[in-house]
């Protein structure tokens, strides 16, 4: 049975279930209501035999590769590899693809009359169906198409939202951002033909010994910068904090979830599985990117008061820890320390898994309170728990899973990570042995502030009393939404739990790569659910939960029967002074994230802009009101882009000093022009 | 019922009498200290009290502020007035519960934790005093809250209030020995 | 090499410096016809050479609109609209003519050897070919008139046909009457425009039209 979904039939089936979804959508475009079920009950099947798909590719004993149909060009073929990794890919997409498509089913609803939702779920069915096509690739040019195909859709999607022009300028950015990186991957991608004269990956993974090291080392940093603008690695993050907050949430909960892991995903299978082996410093780049993206992502989190751009920053900072794993793996390779790098790739994987499943879990749940209360800007949410109560458990659930607190996967992924960097520590020399110092630290630092971060965001959006009118009239959401986020919870549970079991598959699937093959001993070893790093340290995760279980029980009990079992409870109201309680005596998120920010101002550059307004204009002594707006500079913009931007822009207007509208000129210039030709090549 | 009848004959005046010459006489410290003793046996050595002001003329916190001065200086007795009433044992009522104070004081009440006392200090907290019958005031502090104990005076001095303190810590403690 | 051959190309080419001598719009014009008729010649030679009748049918195809009717175009043309007396030019004669000669020496060199070397006995002749084609090139260049434009454009042809005849690169006579046809169009484009041009803004230099860039 596995057999057949992991082949070239089941994958045909596959796409036509996704091609089948978008097609209909757009026939039934003129009913909202039909298009709607179409769309997102074909998204749900596809994403369903998407999984059956995977698991048949990771059970399989040798790696599925198939080509489908014919192309035109010699250099184009629509050629699939399904080894363990591309399907460990392929089932995290479909994963996360599912319980958003049936999120979507009630989500979507308010979109009704309002947009079109027809091409909503035309550009939705197309963008899961790129992202699959983009993880089971295994031709250059075919992957191209693919991700340009995975972008354009969410392109699209993106800008679904249309009346705002905010939406459409965060669209245009991601468009620009993510074209930028195709054009590196491209470079990147035509580099390997050069050298290797095929696009085939098996042809450049054959042919890898022959690609000279200057070639390989810019191969590297161009894919690292294509796909890393892809994954959101700082400074090339600017699209994302943008995007995520225009998009309708199911999308941003995909775009966050699943769509920048592919970008990781493109880096493993790159730098892995066609490069290696390669120099040490390209470990160490990676480590210092996963680094800085994890500190500086939290941290600007932190910043944030708009609940969407909050998670967007979350996503950095995951994908900066993801890193650090990746990173390690790569660094402790060029060591010839194999079985500690399929630790940090492990490690890298896990997180993978675990990011999407509560991201997406978070950005449905925050889709779920800015549906009802139709704002994003958390000063403005508050007391959503009475009035959400299901919604506000899902959201905690998500957060203590990302701010790494067990018993949820977010904690046994991290550990992980911490383990290889530990081992980092311990086991290299002087020459790299600050970059895992710094590394852990970095990731403790992270780890915190995660947590401060979502102790802001829960209390701020979910606990206190509402703080608009509109947060007084939010309600549970419908069926399916919240049929949608439940199951993701659970997971973050279950993976938590099973963790042992988990790292176990993934180490499976890690080992599969080219550069692990030889070497029997892994590094991780997981019995009856235990991981153990190498004998270095343990974890188990079953009696963590056990231990959490009994100590809850314990002080539940402890306070109920025993502290407090003479005592009377009474409940009145809060003591306010004399004075009526408002919303505005609640401390804000802004107010709550002030004092860290204050702390980092070194690299957050806050910034406070105060303006009074007098009554008496010229003289100003009786002030009117007063206005003080406080945020954080965006050193990209000034820093990196807008000198981009001037030097492009400086470079046209000397280039346009050419264009003298003068017929005589134009004539010089063919002249000149074929003077020179005629010059050099005869 | 027999039971319930004599308690209802039995449950003695909340006004606190204290003889004015006696009081005079004896020395504060003496007061002090047996105050000091009871709240140390009662209250585990300190007495938090919440002042609330209820439409008073401002006398009676004229002589409680007095309390508080290097001359009486209650706190060394371990009495303290505090600033919410979440931390009070004892509520202090003063003035005759203007209408617009009504409201304040019941939740105050409200907000004090169990067990608490309520002292009316003054004769406006205790029956209105010189107000008694306007239309502005509900008369009394008992007509709004349940009072425990009244202090007559009007306003009543430091001394007075301190006498009066240890005979309210004296059949707290004589009812809290039954 | 026959003598006759050599005189035709050279007329070819010293029409071609002509243009940049003159200033006076009308003799531009006398001067196109003369240098058309040349072409004519060349390629009445090559049909005595071949004998084929589309070769004449181009013959007289190319006398009829190089010769005669772009003469009768651009004498109307001079005569109605007096697009200057005489033509302005960016760079004065005798630097003109030190341009001429570097271009001609440069077609002559070294870097044009491998072309020449088509057909080897044809070499200086091919050489004169190109000279012409860079000077008509030129004119187009450092004249300020229209009128000079247009005839820069068809002299650059009309060079083009040389080379292509010396050097054997014998042309379908579809496609010479192909050619001719598109010259055809060409001429009475540019004259309607020309006029509706000057009729507009009452100038047809083209130094004046760079004001009509934004």
């Amino acid at each position: 049975m596995t057999e057949f979904f992991a082949s070239s039939r089941g994958f045909v089936v596959l796409l036509l279930l996704f091609a089948i979804g978008a097609a209909g959508s757009l026939l039934f475009n003129k009913n909202d209501r039909q298009a709607n079920y179409w769309s997102n009950l074909f998204a749900c099947a596809g994403s369903l035999w998407g999984m059956f798909v995977a698991i048949g590719a990771l059970v399989a004993p040798e790696p599925v590769a198939f080509t489908l149909g014919f192309s035109p060009f010699s250099l184009l073929r629509f050629s699939f590899l399904l080894d363990r990794l591309a399907a460990f890919f392929l089932f995290v997409i479909s994963l996360i693809a599912f319980f958003c498509s049936i999120y979507a089913i009630d989500y979507v609803k308010h979109y009704y009359g309002k947009y079109g939702i027809g091409t909503l779920g035309f550009f939705y069915n197309i963008f899961i169906a790129g992202m699959l096509l983009v993880a089971s690739a295994a031709n250059g040019l075919f992957f191209l198409v693919a991700w340009e195909i995975m972008s354009v859709a969410s392109f699209f999607l993106v800008i679904h939202d249309r009346d705002e022009q905010e939406n459409i300028r965060a669209g245009l950015l991601y468009l620009i951002m993510t074209h930028l990186g195709t054009a590196f991957i491209i470079a990147a991608f035509l580099l390997l033909y050069r050298s290797t004269g095929s696009f085939d990956f098996s042809a450049i993974q054959s042919g890898g010994a022959a690609i000279s090291p200057v070639v390989k080392n810019a191969v590297f940093v161009l894919s690292l910068i294509g796909f890393g603008t892809k994954a959101g690695i700082i400074p090339l993050h600017v699209w994302l904090p943008a995007a995520h907050p225009a998009a309708p949430s199911h999308i941003s909960g995909l775009m966050s979830g699943v769509m920048i892991k592919t970008g990781i995903y493109m880096m493993i299978r790159v730098f892995l599985d066609l490069l290696a082996p390669f120099p040490l410093w390209w470990g160490v780049v990676l480590l210092i990117a996963g680094a800085v993206s994890a500190l500086l992502g939290v941290l600007y989190a932190l910043a944030e008061h708009d609940i969407k751009k909050l998670l967007a920053y979350h996503s950095i900072e995951n994908i900066g820890i993801i890193l650090l794993g990746l990173g390690s793996a790569l660094t402790f390779l060029s060591l010839q320390l194999p079985t500690l790098a399929l630790l940090g790739l492990v490690a890298s994987l896990f997180h993978t898994l675990n990011h999407a499943t509560f991201k997406s879990l978070l950005f449905l749940g925050a889709g779920a309170v800015i549906n009802q209360t139709h704002t994003r800007n958390m000063e403005e949410l508050g007391g959503l728990i009475r009035l959400m109560p299901q919604t506000a458990l899902l959201f905690l659930t998500g957060s203590m899973a990302i701010s790494a607190l067990p018993p949820f996967n977010g904690f046994f992924s991290e550990w992980l990570t911490f383990q290889s960097l530990f081992q980092g520590i311990a086991a290299t020399d002087s020459r790299t042995i600050w970059v895992f110092v710094i590394a852990a630290g970095s990731l403790a630092f992270t780890g915190g502030l995660a947590l401060a971060c979502f102790v802001k965001a829960f209390g701020a959006v979910f606990l206190a009393r509402p703080r608009s009118n509109e947060a007084q009239h939010a309600r549970e959401p419908s069926f399916f939404m919240l049929a949608g986020m439940w199951p993701l919870a659970a997971l973050s549970l279950l993976f938590g739990i099973v963790s042992g079991y988990v790292a176990n598959i993934l180490q499976d699937v890690a080992g599969t790569l080219s550069v692990f093959q030889g070497f029997p001993s892994p590094f991780l070893l997981a019995e009856t659910g235990r991981i153990s790093a190498g004998g270095f340290s343990f974890v188990s995760p079953p009696v963590v939960f056990l231990l959490l279980l009994i100590a809850l029980f314990a002080v539940f009990t402890a306070f109920n029967f025993l502290f407090f079992k003479k005592q009377k409870t009474t409940f009145g109201p809060t003591w306010d002074c004399g004075a009526d309680l408002t919303p505005r005596m609640e401390i804000t998120s802004t107010g709550f994230a002030r004092s860290i920010i204050l702390i980092f101002k070194g690299i957050m550059k806050p910034t406070m802009l105060k303006s009074v307004e007098c009554r008496d204009g010229e003289t100003r002594y009786l002030p009117k009101s007063r206005e003080i707006r406080l945020g954080i500079s965006n050193i990209y913009d000034t820093c990196l882009y807008k000198p981009a931007q001037d030097l492009a822009l400086r470079f046209s207007l000397y280039a346009r000093k050419m264009q003298s509208g003068l017929i005589n000129m134009y004539i010089l210039y063919i002249l000149a022009a074929l003077l020179g030709a005629l010059y050099f090549s005869l | 019922m027999i039971r319930l009848l004599r308690k209802t004959v039995a449950t003695p005046s909340p006004l606190i009498s204290i003889d004015p010459s006696a009081c005079e006489r004896v020395d504060i410290s003496v007061v002090g200290r047996e105050i000091e003793d009871h709240v140390k046996r009662l209250f585990r050595g300190s007495l938090a009290i919440r002042q609330v002001d209820a439409g008073s003329d401002n006398a009676a916190e004229q002589e409680l502020v007095a309390l508080s001065n290097p001359f009486y200086d209650v706190e060394r007795f371990g009495v303290h007035f505090v600033a919410s009433p979440r931390h009070a044992d004892m509520l202090m009522a003063t003035g005759p519960v203007a209408r617009n104070m009504a409201e304040a004081l019941r939740r105050t009440y409200a907000a004090t934790p169990d067990p608490k006392f309520v002292v009316a200090l003054g004769d406006d907290a205790i029956d209105g005093g010189i107000f008694r019958g306007s239309y502005a005031v509900y008369d009394a502090v008992k007509n709004v809250i349940p009072v425990d104990y009244e202090i007559a005076g009007d306003p009543p001095s430091p001394r007075a209030i301190l006498c009066a303190l240890l005979k309210i810590l004296e059949t707290i403690g004589a009812n809290s020995l039954n | 090499m026959n003598m006759n051959l050599q005189f035709l190309a050279m007329t070819i080419f010293l029409t071609t410096i002509f243009f940049h001598i003159i200033r006076r719009n009308s003799y531009t014009a006398s001067a196109y016809a003369v240098q058309s008729l040349a072409v004519v010649l060349l390629l009445f030679r090559s049909f005595l050479a071949t004998g084929s009748l589309s070769m004449l049918l181009t013959v007289i195809l190319v006398l009829a609109i190089k010769v005669f009717l772009a003469l009768h175009l651009f004498s109307n043309f001079v005569k109605k609209y007096k697009p200057g007396v005489s033509a302005t030019a960016y760079l004065n004669l005798p630097l003109t003519l030190i341009v001429v000669a570097a271009l001609s020496a440069f077609a002559h060199s070294r870097v044009f050897a491998p072309l020449a070397a088509i057909v080897p006995e044809n070499a200086a002749l091919l050489s004169l070919g190109i000279a012409g084609m860079l000077i008509s090139l030129l004119l187009m260049v450092n004249r300020k008139g229209i009128l000079s434009q247009i005839i820069g454009v068809l002299s650059l042809e009309n060079s083009i046909v040389v080379f292509g005849l010396f050097a054997g690169l014998e042309q379908s006579a579809i496609l010479q009457i192909g050619i001719m046809f598109n010259i055809l169009v060409w001429l009475i484009i540019t004259s309607i425009f020309s006029s509706m041009i000057y009729r507009h803004f009452g100038a047809l230099e083209t130094a004046e039209m760079t004001s009509l860039k934004e």
